[in-house]
Order: C-alpha cells, then sequence, then structure tokens
C-alpha cells in the first residue's frame, strides 16, 4: 500500500521513513544544509547522498531501541560469509534477496546494538521513557507562519510533554556531548522540532526537548541532557534565519553558495584565547 | 547567668568581641568575624548565656541567623514558663503523620499546645525539604515545639527564628520554581523509585531482568544455509 506523500499541515502517523523522506516540508537537516549555503541544499536535493555505514547503524539503532517488536521488518544481520569464495557469494546473494529494503547490519554491529537497548531500557529514566512513549516516529508538518513555509520534523519519541530524540555516539559525556550539539546544531533541531510539535498540536507549550545520548562501544554509556530555554532560543534564532534565507531563495530561484568576496576567517575564540595567553596580548 | 558580665558601652563591647574573633575554638562563623561576635555577645547579654553557648547555637541559614530548634526547645525548658518540659503526641504514620507539641503553663496551670501534621507540610511546602522525607517525625516535632514556643513564650527566641524554619521556608520558596521544571520533576521521580518500598512479596528466587529491561529482537537469519 502507498501512502500519500502529504503536502499540508498536521500529524501522520505510521508514514514510512522513506515516505517522510518524500514529504514537501523543510527539514532540520534541510536548514543545516542551507546554513552552510543554499547551493549546498540544492546540490544536496539534486544529487542525494549514498547511505553510510554510520547511517545504517544510526537507522538500526533507532529500530532496535525504539521499536524492538517490529525491528525484525527493518533491520537485518548480514551472515558471516567469505564473500571471496563462490559458496559464499552464493550464500550472500540469497541473503540479500532475502533482506530486501532492510537496513543491513554486521553481526559485531547487532552485538552492540543488543548491549546499547539493555543499557537505555535498563537506564532509570530513559527506559522509562521509551517505554511510556505514546508516539513513536510520527511525522509532522506545520506552517511557519513567518516565511509561510512548510516545515517538517519526526520526532523519535513523544513521552508524556517530552520530545525525546535518541542520539548514538561514542562519547555520551557531558563535554563530549555539547561540543556535538553545537557541531551538528541539536540545539537548531531541539527548538525547531518543539515549535513544530507545538504547532501541530502534539504537545502542549511547556514541553521540553530532551536528548537520551547512548555510546556505542562499552560500557554503553546512556545519558540523558536537555537545553536551557537560552540555548533553546540560540537555536531557535538560526532556524528562524535559515527558514528565511530558504523562503528568500524560493522566492527569488537564485540558491547562492559562499560569498564572493574575500573574508576574514578567524582562529576559534578558544584557540585566539590559548595563543593570547602565551603571548600576553589577552 | 552569664558567664561573662554584660557590657554597657558599645566600644568595649566591640574591643571584646575583636579578641574573641581572633579565637581558633569558636564556631567558623564567627573565626575572624569580629562584627559577628559582637552579635552574638549581644545576643547572650540579653538572654543570660554564655557568649560560646550562643555561637555554638546559631547557624546562619542564606545569610540569617537563627538558632537551632533543641536550643530553643532547652532555653523554653530553662525559661521556667513552663511546668517541666516541652513533651509530645504523636498519632498516624507516613502521609497522616501528626505530632503535638505540648506543655502546661507554670502560672496558670493551663495546658498549651501546637499540633503539626504532614498536611500542614505539604500545604506549607516544607516537604520540598529532604528531611520532611527522611525523618518527618523529628522535622514535625521541631516546627511543632518551635510554634508552640513562639505563640506561648516568643520573648525565649528573641524574635529570631529557628535554623529548621529558615530551611523549610528556603525550600517552600525555591519549591514552585522546582515543581514547575518538568526536567526537575523527571529528576525528582528517580528519588521516587529509590526509596525503599515495604515488601508484602517474598523475593523471587531467580534474578530477573530489571522491569523496564526491552525485550532484543531475535535479529538473526537462520534459514540461510552457510
Amino acid at each position: 500500500m502507498t501512502i500519500e506523500t502529504p503536502a499540508i499541515p498536521g500529524v501522520f502517523r505510521g508514514l514510512p521513513f522513506e515516505q517522510y523522506l518524500q514529504m514537501p516540508g523543510v527539514s532540520k537537516h534541510e536548514l543545516d544544509l542551507v546554513s552552510k549555503s543554499p547551493a549546498h541544499y540544492q546540490a544536496a536535493k539534486e544529487n542525494p547522498t549514498e547511505v553510510t555505514a554510520a547511517m545504517q547503524f544510526g537507522t538500526a539503532a533507532h529500530a532496535w531501541i525504539l521499536e524492538p517488536k517490529s525491528a525484525p521488518d527493518q533491520v537485518v544481520v548480514a551472515p558471516k560469509v567469505d564473500r571471496r569464495t563462490k559458496a559464499g557469494k552464493e550464500a550472500y546473494a540469497q541473503f540479500e534477496m532475502m533482506a530486501g529494503n532492510r537496513v543491513v547490519i554486521s553481526d559485531e554491529d547487532a552485538r552492540h546494538l543488543s548491549k546499547m537497548s539493555a543499557a537505555v531500557g535498563s537506564h532509570k529514566l530513559a527506559g522509562r521513557l521509551i517505554n511510556d512513549a505514546r508516539e513513536i516516529e510520527v511525522s509532522c508538518q506545520w506552517k511557519d507562519e513567518r516565511t509561510g513555509t512548510l516545515c517538517r520534523c519526526r520526532p523519535d519519541a513523544i513521552s508524556g510533554n517530552f520530545i525525546i530524540d535518541l542520539k548514538t555516539t561514542y562519547d555520551a559525556s557531558r563535554h563530549a556531548f555539547a561540543s556535538t550539539l553545537y557541531k551538528y546544531r541539536y540545539h537548531v533541531q531541539a527548538a525547531y522540532y518543539l515549535d513544530g510539535c507545538r504547532e501541530a498540536g502534539l504537545v502542549d507549550q511547556d514541553a521540553q526537548f530532551l536528548f537520551i545520548a547512548v555510546e556505542r562501544k562499552p560500557p554503553y554509556g546512556v545519558a540523558i541532557y536537555a537545553l536551557t530555554s537560552e540555548d533553546l532560543d540560540r537555536g531557535r534564532f538560526q532556524y528562524e534565519r535559515d527558514l528565511g534565507r530558504y523562503a528568500h531563495c524560493v522566492k527569488t530561484g537564485h540558491w547562492f553558495g559562499y560569498t564572493e568576496s574575500i573574508d576574514y576567517c578567524h582562529l576559534p575564540f578558544y584557540a585566539r584565547k590559548e595563543i593570547d595567553a602565551l603571548t600576553g596580548n589577552e | 547567668m552569664s558567664d561573662i558580665q554584660p557590657l554597657d558601652r558599645g566600644k568595649e563591647l566591640w574591643n571584646f568581641a575583636s579578641a574573641l574573633s581572633r579565637s581558633t575554638i569558636i564556631p567558623k562563623a564567627f573565626q575572624g568575624q569580629p562584627a559577628n561576635c559582637f552579635v552574638a555577645l549581644d545576643m547572650a547579654n540579653r538572654l543570660g548565656a554564655s557568649p560560646m553557648e550562643i555561637m555554638q547555637n546559631v547557624y546562619v541559614v542564606h545569610g540569617t541567623p537563627g538558632f537551632s530548634a533543641k536550643y530553643a526547645i532547652g532555653m523554653a525548658n530553662k525559661s521556667g514558663v513552663f511546668k517541666g518540659p516541652i513533651c509530645f503526641e504523636e498519632t498516624g504514620k507516613g502521609d497522616n503523620l501528626s505530632v503535638t507539641a505540648y506543655a502546661i503553663v507554670r502560672e496558670t496551670e493551663q495546658r498549651v499546645e501546637f499540633t503539626c501534621d504532614m498536611a500542614m507540610a505539604r500545604a506549607e511546602k516544607w516537604t520540598s525539604n529532604p528531611k520532611y522525607k527522611t525523618m518527618p517525625g523529628l522535622m514535625l516535632r521541631y516546627r511543632a515545639a518551635t510554634l508552640l514556643i513562639r505563640t506561648s513564650c516568643p520573648e525565649v527566641l528573641l524574635g529570631m527564628h529557628t535554623a529548621d524554619e529558615l530551611e523549610d521556608v528556603r525550600y517552600a520558596k525555591a519549591a514552585p520554581a522546582m515543581m514547575d521544571d518538568p526536567i526537575a520533576k523527571l529528576n525528582a521521580s528517580i528519588e521516587e523509585d529509590e526509596e525503599p518500598k515495604e515488601k508484602d512479596q517474598p523475593e523471587p528466587e531467580e534474578d530477573l531482568p530489571p522491569a523496564t529491561q526491552t525485550e532484543l529482537p531475535e535479529l538473526q537469519v537462520d534459514d540461510i544455509p552457510f
């Protein structure tokens, strides 16, 4: 059965991920590209990127941890065969036929996923939040009032009035997560999802956004992080700026790249501070 | 009677406070703090207590001094206002716990009392103070006795609060902000979960996985010949 790709604001349950990707609304990931430059967004639209092993692992982790019952429909473990031999090649070809569109992960990754899932399940709050989730991977679209742009998001889970996002990482410590937060603009995601889910009526106005970070290696540490309202405001400022830029490009049809004038490129703040401390120019 | 005679002149009192502040055997809040020692000396004079006794029983809770509740009870018992010491009656358990502090007024033989219960503690938001979870009986005794003293012989406290009162008020003030924060509520729910529960069923003999443990799906491909 094919579910039509909706082009209207609303909440859409049971939509496969592939279908969600086809929705016309702008996603946070697309805003990341617009933020780099509208040309990058346009290029990505025209040349979809290959699915990497890391992306597959992330997809498998989401299925395994959030929807363990239906995970076998989405994920399959690759057999251990020597694909240099004829028998191995045949066996793997047979496996690929059987696997279909499911995400294929290695036996080693499957072992890690089992442990990660157990770690999240036995974490006092993370386990409860996921077990009590009232929505899993629900898709929603809303219209940004300021620009009239149709936006979309797909929260991993909604538990009570908490929007949950699962992040697999090699280091879930607060310091490392803070750096990842900035690098991958998770604060923008949090603000975008919160505002979108509120607009779509999925959560109340006082909803919170939580990241459940789970490590991919032993001891499979699990940590839950929330953002301060100040950081959410920073994320909101950034996504509003990106949406404005996107709307401008749609209107003009000009998807510009980096600036053509010469720009100063500064050393990062921390590097300047460190060097200046040595030179005494603080 | 005070060990150190009252000093009438402020300058002499200040000199005494300065000397006292140089002592290393007085509580830390007074060491090197002649102004604090000055206040303690003044209180000692007015209460007829020794400066050391006052210094050992005054606690500063977020900038406000208060007596310890047990010292306040001791002072009331010693004051002669009551015939015999302040006594307590405890009824109910858990959320229904109630404590009455009572005493007999020496002059009138009248029984005076003050009751504090968990309902009052919750309504006043004192229960945000974690001590109401770990030792509710003691906390209610302190509050009931303090309020009995405050209503029956306020002169004993010189208008000061007890440190426990100040702590409760501090928690109560912090409570609305804390309870409005859903993250704080979620974190508080862990503490609630960790509280020991009464066991009404025998322990299972086998080790069972945690209740929240997610069942792992069987993802191995068994039907492929390798």
